[in-house]
């Protein structure tokens, strides 16, 4: 609980931010690359290769297959708000 | 304990990284034509977004969420010197700050282990660290 607490606030946080921005969150043995910029943001849990983004401010969705980026899930939380 | 190593980058630097990785943004988009990857669709989009603003600098962190570092005077002072004294090898970092070799061989291996240096290959298979950022933020 107390890293899934971090977790969430350090995301918030880097996706708040106005600028562009890398980051690299370790956490738990897992690595997730973050990429913030005007245009949108990108989240991909390294390893499993599984891509969060919002290019364009199409809106949220995530890339649940690896080896196929056209498959994508909407997510429900309007991420433009 | 949270921490946060930064760095600024140039989108110059940054498109030079990617350049190196892929050849150019032509040669990866053909490869994601082929392969339809994931990890190629984002890298792809994040280079055309972050070459955006061309004069604006990238923030580059590095967070490390971890209960096993314990940083103290000594790893300060051996982060400060890598940082700020350019040492050839570890054994130069002991000697400066006049420490036991054995022991801060393993602070330093620690540190990297824990990602907070690296090392590069100096002469004759001997590691030299190095500290990439230009400013660390401990929360705790």
């Amino acid at each position: 609980m107390y890293f899934f607490t971090i977790y969430l606030y350090v995301i918030s946080n880097i996706l708040l931010y106005m600028g562009k921005e890398q980051t690299t969150l370790h956490i738990q043995g897992k690595s997730i690359y973050i990429v913030k910029a005007t245009g949108g943001w990108s989240l991909i849990i390294m390893g499993d290769n599984i891509v969060l983004d919002d290019y364009h401010g199409k809106g949220g969705h995530i890339h649940p297959d690896p080896k196929e980026h056209g498959k994508e899930i909407k997510i429900k939380h309007d991420t433009q708000k | 304990m949270m921490l946060t190593l930064i760095k600024e980058q140039t989108t110059d630097e940054y498109d030079q990284i990617m350049k190196a990785k892929y050849g150019s943004m032509e040669r990866l988009e053909k490869q994601l034509e082929k392969t339809h990857e994931n990890i190629l669709y984002a890298e792809l989009n994040n280079w055309k977004l972050l070459l955006q603003d061309p004069e604006e600098p990238i923030k580059v962190k590095e967070i490390i969420i971890t209960d096993n570092l314990n940083i103290g005077e000594n790893e300060l002072e051996i982060l400060n010197f890598i940082k700020n004294g350019k040492p050839r090898s570890i054994r130069e970092i002991a000697l400066k700050i006049k420490k036991d070799p054995a022991n801060t061989t393993n602070k330093i291996n620690h540190l990297a282990k824990e990602g907070l240096i690296s090392f590069e290959k100096g002469v004759k298979n001997s590691k030299i660290p190095v500290l990439n950022y230009d400013k660390i933020e401990i929360a705790i």
